[in-house]
């Protein structure tokens, strides 16, 4: 009985263990995700997105990390795939909406500028 | 044949069939097109065949308003004219510019491109070009490496450019004119004065003058002034004796509209990954046709912008490169010149190594953009003459907001629509961040392209010639040359300003 015990307590830890390690991996990759405007990335180097995040935080009143992550969010779900798809898909949808904004020079997308502000946020942090 | 019209006796009475004043592109031009015609062309210069400072004054002045170049060295005055320092890139208007805009007050032109297309034709001979085919893909099937960038072709277009050797109308056309059996080619006859009927209705004679202090008189059946925009209208306003404000300036017209093209670094293009650029860049060694970004006939429409476009050179090239009216700053046209060219191959030599992998990601855009028609933006008189007692001219150039509206807008959708495409994205100039500010930078120069003094227009009361380039109201007096453009457009107006001078040639050979 012990031993039996003592096996179901054991791959419950596993499991819950397992699940926060998954939780945790995801939450970060995601976070990372929200962070970096995929196109963005490949043209300026991080302290110019951290200046963009931080000038676009300066003029508007989306200087919050919970807010800016809703909003980029949107019912994304959960999964990293999804998300990327979705930032890349608001990205151009932004360009072609003329949903854009001038920063430091640069017309960029509203959401790459929110994901910059978040890395200005996290840069805080 | 060739005369120095200082050799002249005093007070010779010079008379042929046609009188062209001017020897530049325009003048010889029109000079060609009546070689071996059987009619006595006049075709007067003010300078011989080599610079010559004491000429070059004549076309000092002063200017206010928008900084401009030094009126003394932003045209030469010898034989040849400014094709003597010109660079050679040769585009025709696009169809909007001869069009009537609701957003651009004053636009549309009396004619239709297909009015001068078989004259763009003779005039690529001139400039020793490809055949008339501006069309991109002609071009790629001669250069199967010009890619376009993937934008959306309803917003973007690719306008093409020919690049003439640069042909230099003073050394290549000099034979001709020299040995033309019914060319009389007259140096040093600086026109001073034009002489109308008493009536004002038609011109008499025409008075020319030289350092000297000789004075002759030339007459002709027909008169055509190709002096270029600037010297063109200082001379019917000069002309004082019978019309008290200027021969043809019944209206108040001579001398207004004068516009420039609006040349600026504009933006910055930073491309995510390497792309060919080669149909927008300029090869110096091969001159081969190259593109600019422009936007669509449709989109202007719907943006209420003037038409333009962006070029692009290498960032690093471009960032080591001063703005050109810095550059161009000396009053003496050879010594800027020399600093232009220097300008251009410092930044050429020194910093293009190939090397740094911005070097073939992120491009300086340049913009060269129409100036929309403003009547207030003019050629005067000075209360200052020159060595020939003709008051000197001043240039107000003045700009509106639609001038810097339509860079702006136009860099927002070059914006938008590279970044739709997700292949870069542009950073503007800090002088587009502002969007209340209409002012423009002091870094803003012009192209050396002066137009729009003598506009064409069926309406006296909005341009100083007729569809013919005839003077309105003076029966024999006609003007050659970009000071007849009613709208700018945005290409150089070199190839233009031919077409549309060997259609006036057409027309007063069979009128």
């Amino acid at each position: 009985m012990k031993r039996r015990k003592f096996l179901l307590l054991s791959l419950f830890g596993l499991f819950i263990s397992l699940v926060a390690i998954w939780y945790y991996k995801y939450k970060s990759a995601t976070g990372r995700d929200l962070r970096h405007p995929l196109d963005l990335t490949e043209i300026c180097d991080r302290r110019t997105l951290i200046n963009i995040g931080n000038t676009y935080r300066k003029l508007t009143d989306e200087n919050n990390k919970k807010y800016l992550e809703e909003l980029l969010y949107e019912n994304a779900g959960m999964s990293d795939n999804v998300i990327k798809k979705l930032l890349k898909t608001k990205v151009t949808e932004d360009f072609d909406n003329g949903n854009t904004i001038l920063i430091d020079g640069w017309l960029l997308s509203i959401t790459e500028v929110r994901q910059c502000a978040l890395l200005s946020i996290a840069e805080e942090k | 044949m060739h005369v120095d019209a200082r050799e002249l006796d005093n007070n010779t009475l010079i008379e042929g069939d046609l009188c062209i004043v001017g020897a530049g592109a325009a003048g010889i031009s029109m000079a060609l097109d009546w070689n071996k015609s059987g009619k006595k062309v006049i075709l007067l210069e003010g300078g011989g065949f080599e610079y010559d400072s004491e000429i070059q004054d004549l076309y000092s002045g002063n200017s206010t308003g928008q900084r401009y170049y030094p009126l003394r060295s932003c045209r030469l005055h010898l034989f040849g004219g400014t094709t003597g320092h010109w660079g050679g890139m040769c585009a025709p208007l696009d169809p909007i510019d001869y069009k009537i805009r609701s957003w651009v007050p004053d636009s549309g032109w009396p004619i239709t491109p297909v009015d001068l297309v078989p004259f763009y034709t003779k005039a690529q001979k001139l400039f020793e070009l490809d055949s008339y085919n501006y069309g991109l893909q002609y071009w790629q099937e001669k250069y199967p490496g010009l890619t376009p960038f993937p934008l959306d072709k309803d917003v973007i277009w690719s306008k093409m450019w020919q690049f003439s050797p640069p042909t230099r109308f003073g050394k290549t056309y000099k034979e001709t004119i020299v040995k033309s059996p019914n060319i009389h080619l007259y140096t040093y006859a600086n026109l001073t004065n034009i002489i109308a009927n008493d009536e004002v209705n038609g011109i008499k004679q025409l008075i020319v003058k030289n350092h000297g202090g000789k004075i002759h008189n030339v007459r002709a059946k027909n008169f055509v002034l190709a002096c270029g925009a600037i010297q063109n209208a200082r001379m019917l306003l000069a002309s004082r004796r019978q019309a008290k404000n200027g021969i043809g300036n019944d209206k108040d017209v001579v001398g207004r509209y004068f516009m420039e093209h609006l040349e600026v670094k504009s933006a910055e293009l930073w491309l995510k990954k390497q792309f060919s650029t080669e149909l927008y860049t300029f090869d110096y060694s091969t001159r081969k046709p190259r593109a600019e970004l422009a936007l669509t006939e449709g989109i202007q429409e719907k943006t209420r912008i003037l038409n333009g476009s962006a070029s692009l050179t290498p960032l690093a090239i471009a960032k080591q490169q001063t703005p050109l009216i810095d550059v161009w700053s000396n009053e003496d046209p050879r010594i800027s010149f020399d600093k232009l060219v220097a300008n251009f191959r410092k930044s050429r030599e020194k910093n293009y190594t190939g090397k740094d992998e911005n070097n073939n990601r992120a491009y300086e855009l340049f913009t060269r953009m129409e100036q929309a028609p403003n009547p207030n933006s003019r050629i005067i008189l000075s209360d200052e003459k020159d060595a020939l007692d003709v008051p000197r001219p001043q240039l107000h150039w003045e700009l509106t907001e639609l001038d810097k509206y339509s860079i702006r807008k136009m860099y927002h959708i070059l914006g938008e629509q590279i970044g739709k495409a997700g292949f870069g994205r542009i950073k503007l100039e800090k002088f587009l961040w502002d969007e209340y500010d209409n002012s423009m930078p002091e870094k803003l120069g012009g192209g050396w392209h002066h137009m729009g003094t003598t506009r064409m227009s069926r309406d006296r009361n909005k341009g100083v010639v007729d569809v013919n380039c005839k003077v309105h109201g003076i029966s024999n007096l006609f003007i050659a040359g970009s000071g007849c453009f009613s709208t700018a457009g945005a290409p150089n107006p070199t190839l233009t300003l031919v077409a549309l001078s060997l259609r006036l040639s057409d027309y007063l050979k069979t009128s």
